[in-house]
């Protein structure tokens, strides 16, 4: 069983919380631009990382806020967590958001 | 053909069920029914609206997560960093509402009226927190989860508010939708079993 830690409530069980994906995808701002490859990549296309994953999740049980994590996804350990619009632990570690 | 329609508590349907009372009745489970709920959301960051809403409950909203705060009729709950449960003693009084939205006026702000929308189960009792403990995964030892704390969390499978209403560990508040609550109180039931429970009413 994991914990958690939300930015807002502190250590929770993993029951409360729902998994959100891969984070710091940004969509596209000229959607009408893209072909349909592009537009594939954007929509269903992820890194599927082995090691450090930066992803999101919500407080889904609590808070309901979502946050991103960075989760070692071999060991399941998670390395930090972080709200949105903030940097983040380990900023040059892998899976860091270019 | 007009009538008047009785209001009905969302919990009426066990009234009329057996309680499981002896000597040693571990815990109470006590319905508080018919009280006013706004749901309040604002930017923490704008002190004017912060200002405006502590001149009207009498207090300042809680910016600490998970943390309660008593004004003058009101009791404010930490929702998320930017929303508030307010419960007053009546659905029907829309003092606290009207005065908040008179306040509040064109800021930028959310202001709703959840009252019906759920209920309040008050869990006292020397066995409270071994009963609530079988159903939720958060510490309520009082050490770590006082008074003046707060914790949405999921108990048996449906999200709760739960607030301790003593630093004793034996009295807490729980809030629950109230489309979810006859499945809490059911498992509430099943829980104390052990122990021995008393459901009632709060008269109004
Ligand atoms: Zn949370």
């Amino acid at each position: 069983m994991l914990k958690i830690k939300c930015p807002w409530c502190g250590e929770r069980d993993q029951s409360e919380f729902s998994y959100g994906g891969e984070a710091h995808i940004v969509r596209p701002a000229e959607p009408d631009e893209l072909g349909d490859e592009q537009w594939g990549d954007y929509l269903f296309f992820r890194t599927n990382t082995k090691g450090l994953h930066r992803e999101q999740w919500v407080h889904s049980g609590g808070c309901r806020r979502w946050f991103n994590a960075v989760r070692d996804t071999v060991s399941y350990r998670f390395h930090g967590v972080y709200r949105h619009g903030e940097e983040g632990p380990g900023k040059d570690e892998p899976g860091s958001p270019s | 053909m007009t009538g008047t329609v009785e209001k009905r508590a969302v919990l009426a349907a066990f009234d009329d069920e057996e309680q499981l009372v002896d000597e040693h009745a571990g815990v109470a489970l006590i319905e508080h029914p018919f009280q006013g709920y706004l749901n309040l959301r604002l930017d923490p960051a704008n002190d004017v609206l912060g200002g405006a809403v502590a001149n009207v409950l009498g207090v300042a909203l809680p910016a600490v997560p998970n943390r309660t705060a008593q004004g003058d009729g009101v009791v404010v709950y930490w929702l998320g960093p930017d929303e508030w449960l307010l419960r007053t003693p009546s659905e029907d009084d829309m003092t606290v509402f009207g005065a908040l939205s008179g306040a509040l006026g064109d800021h930028w702000h959310a202001l709703t009226d959840i009252s019906g929308g759920m209920t309040h189960i008050a869990v006292g009792g020397e066995a409270a927190a071994a009963v609530l403990a079988q159903g939720v995964t958060i510490d309520l030892h009082p050490k770590v989860f006082p008074a003046g704390h707060c914790a949405q969390t999921v108990m048996a499978r449906s999200n709760v508010l739960i607030a301790p209403t003593g630093d004793a560990g034996n009295a807490f508040d729980v809030f629950v939708r109230r489309s979810f609550a006859d499945h809490v109180l059911t498992f509430l039931r099943d829980a104390a079993h052990d122990v021995g429970y008393r459901f009632s009413r709060k008269a109004l």
